[in-house]
């Protein structure tokens, strides 16, 4: 919905970007090496990556703390060449938060209008509207050591938006939280972009954050942008094997497109397993990945029939870990002895009760759901 | 039960205290107490001290006297005010050195780091009196710095520097250099380098970053250093001894003439009291006013 703007004015338009660092010995490190990235007005970018991918570098760039070695950033429509940081329109939450710990808490949150000349009067309403906007009504006296993680990530927040800047940039901002508070930051973030209407550029390691609630991510690795999309696409339909693999569990096939009839492609492994897709555009003795995620199994007890339209693998059972709401089933399939992962539900399992390690399962998937990866290099 | 373990805990306070109290109640508080009597006692004839009170030892500094044995002198009134002056330079030249020093040692790589430390205590491997014989060596007419700036063609002749309040300053802010270092450096190495970059990119410009952020978080270094450059300088009698030769004397100077040459050792104790009472006065000003200026309650640790 937020893509149409994207695509006529972006906030931030970033080209080519190439940023290189030395290291102290010497060697020359590529951390960013041809970056493309716009994000639209109100949109909610996520550069998710694991760590030295250049996504806190990217950040960092825009936001004006490293200049660009090559490639040109606009931001809200002025180029931001020699631009220093205090006089961009972007502010960052720090993933420290990096609170000044000698002042109040309300003397943080109105940092950048009183650095702005703004006076005390207009000050003292703003920062009580900002602290109320991240329900820290009233804790303006306080100082950032008196509060949890929790109220200083807020406290960050407020600070970062009071200024009304056009992109908030955040560095891993929920990393240093629990696991509860950190969900219920994620949608607090989500509802406070919505509110804000500001570009939220929001960099993390952590997948799941990422799915929770970009309206886009860009997926990093070694200092380059391996596919952007909605976060349904990325998951459904990684471009590289990297982004199977690093978002979410996936079982990856090594294979060669043996077979076209219509839609349907039938793809070999060296191990002889018969993968069945669906697809367009492919040649045969094409090399691919195939990828099944382990929520697309349905388990078939011995005997039983798949559902139609569905393909079963036959596999031994390795391990099997219980999760809670699901268990994990852990096996190698008999053709091929590829290793594999399916989830199943716990209501399920209980069908199945006396499996132990070692025995016969059998899992079904459709075909529709087998995602090829083109010539990927694996 | 509670009560055992609680006996126990003070047990083991007062025995880790003991050796401490001990060894400052025989050597610091002990001497103190006989400076603050002698103080307030005749001298005698030939040395030592005769047991009757007199005030006139105070009276001979501060401007009462009974003009006939203890004349009101001003001249201990001005030799005070120019320690108190030289001093005061002192830590005003060791702060302008060491601020910047420390931020650029903090921002270098971990050996060249270590290895710039070092160099900065190295100076404590040699004694102070060679260290300071070394700068006669150099600021004397015919020594090293005169003749780099006359082969330069800077100067025609040698420039008087020997001797002067100038090499006392110069002495003083070589001997306290690392004193003001140390301290800064420790807060400058505290500054979270995030907190800068949040000023700017708060929209601050390099200059409301140092004066909002940088300086308060590295203040307490500031404050320490100060104190203990300001301290010993103020006292200092090795420095203006060698380097100031008999023109430019200094407080300690007198206290050291009174007790070893004029053997008047109550004058000198008047003089040792008057100089802790203003070190004292002094700090407790500068302390209150710096907290007064930040606000913040935690700032200064002493």
């Amino acid at each position: 919905m937020t893509n149409g703007a994207t695509r006529e004015a972006p906030v931030v338009a970033l080209r080519g970007a190439v940023k290189r660092f030395r290291t102290p010995e010497g060697a020359v490190v590529t951390a960013l090496d041809g970056v493309d990235l716009a994000v639209g007005e109100n949109e909610f970018v996520t550069l998710l990556g694991p760590s030295g991918c250049g996504k806190t570098t990217l950040l960092r760039c825009i936001s004006g703390f490293e200049d660009l070695d090559g490639g040109d950033l606009v931001i809200a429509g002025r180029a931001m060449a020699g631009v220093p940081a205090h006089q961009r329109p972007v502010n960052t939450v720090f993933q420290n938060y990096a609170l000044f710990p000698h002042m109040s808490v309300g003397a943080n949150v109105g940092y950048a209008l009183e650095v702005a000349g703004v006076g005390r009067a207009e000050r003292r309403r703003r920062v009580a509207e900002a602290l109320a906007l991240v329900n820290l009504d009233g804790m303006e006296r306080r100082k950032p050591a008196q509060l949890s993680g929790g109220q200083q990530q807020r406290v960050a927040l407020a600070r970062a938006v009071i200024g009304k800047p056009r992109i908030l940039l955040l560095d891993e901002p929920l990393s240093a939280l629990d696991r509860r508070l950190r969900q219920a930051m994620q949608l607090e973030l989500k509802t406070l972009q919505n509110e804000l209407g500001i570009s939220f550029v929001f960099v993390t390691h952590d997948q799941e954050e990422a799915l929770t609630m970009s309206d886009r991510v860009v997926v990093m690795n070694a200092g380059r942008a391996q596919q952007e999309g909605p976060p349904t696409e990325v998951y459904h339909r990684p471009a590289t094997a990297f982004v199977a693999q690093f978002i979410g569990e996936s079982n990856l096939f090594e294979a060669r497109i043996a077979a076209i009839s219509g839609t349907e492609v039938r793809c070999e492994t060296a191990g002889g397993l018969v993968l069945v897709g669906v697809g367009a555009g492919y040649a045969v003795g094409e090399r691919v990945v195939a990828m099944l995620r382990p929520e697309v199994f349905d388990l078939v007890p011995e005997g039983a029939a798949p559902v139609p339209d569905s393909h079963l693998i036959a596999a031994r059972l390795e391990h099997e870990v219980f999760h809670g709401a699901d268990y994990q089933l852990i096996a190698r399939t008999e053709t091929g002895g590829h290793p594999l992962r399916a989830v199943v539900r716990d209501a399920r399992r209980e069908a199945l009760a006396g499996i132990a390690r070692g025995a016969r399962v059998r899992v079904a998937y459709r075909a529709r759901r087998l995602h090829l990866i083109a010539g990927s290099e694996g | 039960m509670i009560g055992a373990v609680q006996r126990r805990r003070r047990l083991v306070l007062v025995a880790l205290l003991a050796p401490v109290t001990a060894f400052l109640g025989v050597f610091f508080l002990g001497p103190l107490i006989i400076m603050a009597i002698f103080s307030l006692l005749e001298p005698g004839l030939y040395g030592g001290v005769e047991w009757t009170f007199y005030h006139w030892n105070f009276g001979r500094i501060l401007g009462w006297a009974d003009g006939v044995i203890e004349e009101f002198d001003p001249v201990y009134l001005m030799i005070f005010l120019r320690s108190l002056k030289l001093a005061l330079v002192t830590v005003a030249l060791t702060l302008v050195i060491c601020y910047p020093v420390a931020f650029w040692i903090s921002r270098l790589s971990g050996r060249w780091k270590t290895f710039s430390l070092f160099l900065i205590t190295l100076p404590f491997f040699a004694s102070l009196i060679v260290r300071l014989y070394a700068w006669v060596m150099i600021l004397k007419p015919t020594g090293a710095l005169n003749q780099v700036l006359m082969a330069a063609g800077i100067i025609d002749s040698p420039i008087e520097i020997i001797f002067t309040e100038e090499a006392v300053i110069t002495g003083m802010v070589y001997v306290t250099v690392p004193f003001m270092f140390l301290p800064i450096y420790a807060s400058v190495e505290k500054l979270d380098r995030s907190l800068i970059e949040a000023s700017h990119d708060l929209g601050a410009t390099r200059i409301q970053t140092f004066v909002r952020v940088i300086l308060p978080l590295t203040l307490p270094g500031i404050v320490g250093g100060s104190i203990i450059v300001f301290i010993p300088s103020l006292g200092n009698f090795v420095v203006p001894d060698i380097l100031g030769g008999a023109k430019v004397m200094m407080i300690g100077n007198l206290v050291e003439q009174q007790f070893l040459y004029a053997r008047n050792w109550p004058f000198g104790a008047a003089l040792s009291m008057i100089i802790m009472a203003s070190v004292l006065v002094i700090m407790l000003g500068y302390v209150s006013l710096v907290l007064r200026r930040t606000g913040d309650d935690q700032s200064v640790a002493v």
